[in-house]
């Protein structure tokens, strides 16, 4: 309890992880052809007369002038050789859900930023990880080993000066900050390094002879708040080293789901259903990814016509179970309207999302599993090492007989 | 189509087909009624296709003919009516026209081909049963009955029919898989009754909850009888039939525990009274307990992270030596909801074995099984 009320006894150590190039480097690694070359991710550049922006930029193509937000256009011009790429975002979003499911093994503080940059609050977890320079950089080795990507890495008391850390060394950066020395490194810093000040206000900061962020460390707090307002307090307490603010985990997915659209819109009963289970195994695997159970179940079915129509279940005992899922969402089929037309798309989703409760409840048949949890932990095992493909349902394996030896 | 009917017998026979009806579209009609004039009445009709109800219900025809059409609507109208008499008649297109005093309602209804046929009844087989008695099984084990339970058959109601002590015998068995309870009752047989020895059936539970709303109404006794996989019920000119559920029913036998001697003896208000208050405090979810056995007394305890915890002490009788076990608090108030009688037994042997739950003064016919948590 004194802890918790005064802050000011138990130091907080923060990590700002920011993935270097991130969509690039992920292009880089999936296609080794492109490695070592100007890697340019964005709209397509149609010889120069492209619209839209870059996306990301790898190390090489930065070389050229290349750089996010950059119209796509100028970026051709600036480096027409360059490797262009489209925008793969759900390669990336993957991606990003395995380094994030690394940082989640150290705190469950970890506030994203983007798909590739996050603050993580590992006060808690220096027993058990040890100093708060090693976890950072074993985060980053994890990283390197598992996923094969480079990540710059700040570590400070604040989550200012830990984001300023992180981006002093890209690509590949590690700076910690100690204690006290928060001051110290800021100060020779210029002044758009200060968090939250665009171009506009570092302009004007400078306009008042604040060219460094050390030179605005010992302004006047009260000459700035009069300035400034709010915001002129905010920016000396930080020039400071001073950051109150708390490492915020993301709120929660509302819900999870999955939908397939047909390739042909068809009503064939055969082919829904293994749509169904197939979606079902999806959101059951995401499920248990996020550790998190669903309490409402909805089948979607957009018909040939353009029509949507959902229908819902509230269960019992919340599932993450594939086999329940399925059955589920096949009773919720019966029940729409629309069954025996076309379908177009099918969509399956959980919501009312739960932390599973340690059921200690014990049964009259063990023998009757209420649910498959011990398969279901074995398949998840199989499909992380091997892939999603290696084992799946038989009804899923339409091309085995094709395939199948002798 | 033309029929005179009485507001109160139409409304009961609306009554009784709600629970029938299905709610969820699947099929217009089968959110509907069927309404049959026949020369000897009116007879109604409501099916989901796998339970069917039909009654033929006391009505002056003028004209016959049939027609059906939304059992939902016309059970709002027929309860805002007040008039005693209502006139029912229905024109080429399935518009049904219903008058009462000086309201007159059209409702447009669908022709009486579309309306799928009830399963045929190929062969009866009927016993005769004290309709209180039935009413009794049922109360006692429906509640055990799972819900939406993925292991399908845990979602019936098992009926069996065996013979102990010479004695032929209709036992009911509901179970969730985390609580079991098991009714029985001697079968009073005419000579000429048929009724296979080796009866087991499971019945869909929404059959099960409109048998025992039947059987609530009173009134003459009901028949009862299966044939290999349905289930017919006759009872005051009614008839209803449910499909039976398939599959292997589990072997509840074998966990019901074997009588010993180490017995918990309470006072079955007291007991529940205690686990009421006491679980008011109880973990959100679980509800979970700790009940402490002792030779005097029987000790309720439980504790919520954020709010608090709860005590309290109930006298009993113990025989064995002092344990402690956690129970979900539902499971436990809801077989003693139905249970009769001055004081209860349970027996168990650890803590993590199952409870088993008698009545004093009825040892034989009645047992219930709850499994513990772990705490």
């Amino acid at each position: 309890m004194e802890q918790a009320s005064s802050p000011g006894k138990t130091t907080r150590w923060i990590i700002h992880v920011d993935m270097d190039a991130f969509y690039a480097s992920v292009e880089q690694r999936d296609y080794p052809e492109h490695r070592g070359k100007p890697v340019i991710v964005g709209a397509d550049p149609k010889g120069g007369t492209g619209r839209g922006v870059v996306s990301a930029a790898s190390y090489e193509a930065r070389k050229f002038g290349v750089h996010s937000a950059l119209p796509i256009g100028q970026a051709y011009r600036r480096c027409p050789l360059g490797v262009f790429l489209p925008v793969r975002m759900s390669r990336y979003q993957e991606v990003s859900s395995h380094i994030f499911s690394i940082f989640r093994r150290y705190t469950d503080l970890v506030e994203p930023l983007s798909l590739d940059e996050a603050f993580l609050d590992v006060t808690g977890s220096l027993r058990l990880f040890g100093t708060p320079q090693a976890i950072g950089a074993q985060i980053q080795r994890d990283i390197w080993e598992e996923a094969h990507l480079i990540a710059s890495v700040g570590v400070a008391t604040t989550k200012y000066v830990a984001k300023v850390a992180s981006d002093l060394q890209k690509p590949q950066g590690f700076v910690i900050v100690p204690e006290n020395a928060e001051r110290t490194f800021l100060h020779d810093l210029p002044i758009e390094r200060l968090w939250g000040a665009g171009p506009k206000t570092a302009q004007r900061l400078r306009g008042r002879g604040y060219e460094t962020i050390g030179q605005l460390a010992s302004a006047s707090c009260a000459e700035l708040s009069s300035w400034l307002g709010k915001q002129g307090k905010h920016f000396w307490e930080l020039a400071n080293g001073i950051d109150a603010r708390e490492v915020v985990p993301e709120a929660p997915a509302k819900s999870i789901g999955a939908e397939m659209t047909f390739d042909i819109d068809t009503s064939e009963i055969s082919a829904i259903k293994k749509t169904i289970l197939e979606l079902a195994n999806r959101v059951g695997s995401r499920l248990r990814t996020e550790g998190v159970q669903a309490k409402t179940l909805t089948l979607k079915f957009r018909t040939a016509k353009f029509e949507t129509y959902a229908r819902s279940t509230t269960l019992q005992d919340p599932t993450d179970q594939d086999s329940t899922i399925y059955h589920k969402a096949l009773m919720l089929l019966e029940r729409l309207p629309c069954a025996t037309e076309k379908a177009r798309l099918l969509g399956v989703a959980g919501s009312h999302l739960v932390k599973p409760e340690d059921s200690s409840q014990l049964t009259l048949f063990p023998s009757m599993p209420e649910s498959s949890t011990h398969v279901t932990r074995a398949l998840d095992s199989i499909r992380s090492r091997f892939g999603a493909q290696a084992i799946q349902p038989a009804t899923l394996l339409s091309h085995m007989k094709n395939k199948a030896p002798g | 189509m033309r029929v005179t009917i009485a507001r109160d017998e139409l409304l009961t026979a609306l009554h009784r087909v709600q629970g029938v009806v299905e709610k969820r579209n699947t099929m217009p009609s089968l959110a509907n009624v069927l309404l049959e004039a026949k020369p000897e009445g009116l007879d109604i009709l409501a099916t989901d296709l796998e339970l069917g109800m039909r009654g033929l219900y006391k009505a002056k025809v003028e004209e016959p003919g049939s027609v059906t059409f939304s059992a939902r609507k016309l059970y709002e109208i027929l309860k805002e009516i007040k008039e005693p008499e209502i006139a029912l008649s229905v024109t080429d297109h399935s518009l049904v026209t219903i008058r009462a005093g000086r309201s007159q309602f059209k409702v447009v209804g669908l022709p009486s081909k579309d309306f799928p046929p009830l399963p045929a009844i190929e062969r009866e087989g009927l016993i005769s049963l004290p309709g209180a008695s039935l009413l009794q099984l049922i109360r006692k084990t429906l509640f055990a009955v799972g819900d939406n339970d993925t292991r399908y058959v845990l979602n019936g109601l098992l009926i069996t029919v065996l013979t102990e002590g010479g004695k032929p015998m209709i036992r009911l068995v509901g179970t969730d898989g985390h609580r079991l309870a098991v009714a029985d009752q001697v079968l009073e047989l005419d000579k000429d009754a048929e009724f296979p020895e080796d009866t087991k059936v499971i019945v869909p539970k929404k059959a099960a909850l409109e048998i025992r709303r039947l059987l609530e109404e009173g009134g003459d006794e009901p028949m009862i009888g299966f044939t290999k996989n349905m289930l017919i019920f006759r009872k005051s000119g009614l008839v209803l039939t449910s499909r039976l559920m398939e599959g292997n029913y589990p072997n509840y036998q074998q966990v019901v525990p074997k009588e010993t001697t180490q017995k918990i003896t309470v006072n079955r208000e007291d007991f529940e009274g205690a686990l009421r208050r006491v679980s008011v405090l109880s973990r959100d979810k679980t509800y979970a307990v700790k009940l402490t056995f002792s030779p005097d007394h029987l000790t309720l305890f439980s504790s919520h992270p954020d709010m608090g915890e709860a005590h309290e002490e109930i006298p009993s009788k113990f025989n064995g030596e002092e344990f402690s076990a956690g129970f979900n608090a539902r499971y436990l108030l809801e077989v003693l909801t139905i249970m009769d009688g001055e004081s209860i037994e349970l027996q168990m042997d650890a803590p993590l074995s199952p409870c088993l739950l008698k009545e004093t003064e009825n040892t034989q016919m009645f047992k219930a099984v709850v499994m513990p948590v772990k705490v």
